[in-house]
């Protein structure tokens, strides 16, 4: 059998308050594989996510990435294997002040010598690496920019980009849209899934929103108060299986809005502001009202 | 209408202020009589200070910008190596930075320590152990500038945001990577400033650093003041006042251009 990706066994994570944020979780991800986890606020989802990168670590079970045990390792091991795992925030967190191309260098920092990258003294094939990572997120002309002059959109391909540029075999995204407006929101996704294609990269995102994780994953893992409560291909999965995930009604907080992607892009290009949104979403909201009654 | 509710707190916030005034005049022997007598005495003795009491002898103008040349170089030094050595110390003065809680509150208590000495007391310890001469008040601005410069520092790196920081540690990246990658570049303009505030109080604090006998203008200041040399402690006084405000005026312009 192949070697798993991402290898959760029997992960449970009490953390110092009392409070279990994860319970008895087992999972097993496939390399390349595109997983959405999904849950209510609270269900466990980063906690999740940061068990992987060990920014949080399990009270008990092990982690494994490409069969490294996260879980056994010192800080120069973790660090090592840290080094092939990106991960995306909510929040970009970039170095506001610094440049798009420095920003994008962090991604090299375990890989080369900590003297080299304190001096500031990056090998010229590092730097080619994280502009031809700014490439292909489509900002290579931003590298040299401060990075808060940047849109939020774009501030999350930085994000990307730096991830890129530790050539990772897999990918973490916590909440990676949910500070962005819908159509970027879609951009986003899309640089994503088609990133993970081109890469074989396995990538777990956390998603707030049932129809975007719908319409990105290849598979879904919904968490209940710490519990996988749901776990299998998108393929077939209707609101019904959201609401047992959610366990109650979907709501149309629980939607972005599938914004016409197409359309966005032309109206973007001649002026016209052309959205489905916002009816697609109160269609949706009504079915779900009369539903309920 | 609801009524708002009594503002005691600002009642009894200002009872307190006022009992802490009357107390410590009594203590300083401080009243308005000896306010109204001592006037004018601080009005005479200015007189006898200013050349129109007695020209002020301009063939010590020489020796006044050699020792406040001393003075200048003092405190500008003392700010560069202080402010430098501050950086590295930050590292276990604050608690994202610092490898573990034991680390921190040794460094943190080191830095309270150090900055509970007075600049005066430390400099003439310094001048018990170096001699006269401008090395001791060399080293006790030093001393004062890292002593601020860390404290103000680490505070603020308490505040920052910690997102780049936890993302550069979600890459591999170690200690020193954060603190360089994620903290400095955050950081580098309240540095700055502080290194300037820090600037501003030395160059007052060197002025008078020659009162212990650790160099600059204040050593002859002194000199001058015990053997009542009215008319050069008037030029010498004269002759710090611009110095000190052109530096001081420098700084807080260089200040309010940053952040
Ligand atoms: N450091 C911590 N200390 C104590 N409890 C925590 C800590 N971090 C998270 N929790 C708790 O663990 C639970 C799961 O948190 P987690 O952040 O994983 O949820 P989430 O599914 O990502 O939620 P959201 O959608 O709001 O981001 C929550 O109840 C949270 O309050
Ligand atoms: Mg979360």
């Amino acid at each position: 059998m192949e070697q798993p990706a991402i290898l959760f066994e029997n992960v449970t994570k009490q953390f110092p308050n009392g409070h279990v944020a994860l319970k008895n979780v087992s999972l097993s991800f496939k390399p390349g594989e595109f997983v959405v986890v999904v849950g209510l606020s609270g269900a466990g989802k980063s906690t999740l996510i940061r068990c992987v990168n060990r920014l949080v670590t399990p009270t008990s079970g092990r982690v494994s990435v490409a069969g490294v045990e996260m879980t056994g390792l010192n800080e120069t091991g973790l660090r090592a294997a840290r080094a092939r795992i990106g991960m995306i925030f909510q929040n970009y967190n970039l170095v506001r002040r610094s440049s798009v191309l420095r920003n994008v260098l962090a991604g090299r920092l375990a890989h080369l010598p900590s003297w080299r990258t304190l001096l500031g003294n990056f090998p010229l094939a590092d730097v080619e690496l994280a502009l031809r990572s700014l490439d292909r997120v489509g900002i290579m002309e931003k590298a040299y920019q401060r990075a808060d002059t940047l849109s939020g959109g774009q501030q999350q391909r930085v994000a990307i980009a730096r991830a890129l540029a530790q050539q990772p075999t897999v990918l973490l995204a916590d909440e990676p849209v949910a500070s962005l407006d819908p159509p970027t929101a879609h951009q986003v996704m899309r640089d994503l899934k088609r990133l993970s294609r081109e890469e074989n990269l396995t990538t777990l995102v956390n998603l707030h929103f049932i129809d975007m994780a719908q319409e990105y994953a290849d598979r879904i893992v919904g968490l209940r108060a710490g519990e996988v409560v749901f776990d299998g291909p998108v393929d077939g999965m209707s609101e019904g299986t959201f609401e047992e995930i959610y366990n109650r009604r979907i709501r149309p907080d629980d939607l972005r809005g599938t914004a016409d992607l197409h359309l966005t892009d032309r109206a973007a290009g001649n002026g016209v502001l052309t959205s489905t949104a916002p009816d697609a979403l109160e269609n949706s909201t009504q079915e779900t009202i009369s539903a309920a009654h | 209408m609801p009524k708002p509710p009594f503002p005691w707190r600002g009642w009894v916030a200002a009872g307190v202020v006022l009992a802490i005034l009357v107390w410590s005049a009594q203590g300083t022997g401080a009243s308005l009589k000896a306010f109204a007598e001592g006037v004018p005495q601080m009005l005479a003795y200015f007189q006898k200070l200013s050349p129109s009491h007695k020209p002020w002898p301009l063939d010590y103008l020489p020796e006044i910008k050699d020792r406040l040349l001393e003075t200048v170089k003092i405190s500008f030094a003392a700010t560069v190596i202080g402010a430098a050595l501050a950086l590295p110390f930050v590292m276990v003065a604050t608690r994202p930075l610092a490898a573990n809680g034991f680390v921190y509150t040794l460094g943190r208590g080191f830095l309270n320590l150090i900055r509970t000495i007075p600049d005066l007391v430390l400099a003439n310890i310094l001048v018990a152990g170096f001699g006269l001469g401008p090395l001791p008040g060399l080293l006790a601005l030093i001393i004062f500038t890292f002593g601020v410069v860390t404290k103000l520092l680490a505070d603020t790196i308490e505040t920052v945001d910690a997102g780049p920081m936890e993302a550069i540690a979600a890459a591999g990246g170690t200690r020193l990577q954060r603190a360089v990658f994620a903290i400095f570049p955050q950081i580098a303009p309240d540095y700055i400033a502080y290194s300037l505030y820090a600037l501003e109080i030395n160059v007052r604090v060197a002025a008078v650093l020659g009162l212990v006998g650790a160099g600059g203008i204040g050593q002859i200041l002194y000199r001058d003041i015990n053997f009542f040399m009215y008319s050069r402690v008037g030029m010498i006084i004269a002759a710090t006042f611009v110095v000190v405000f052109l530096i001081d005026s420098t700084s807080s312009w260089l200040r309010s251009k940053l952040v």
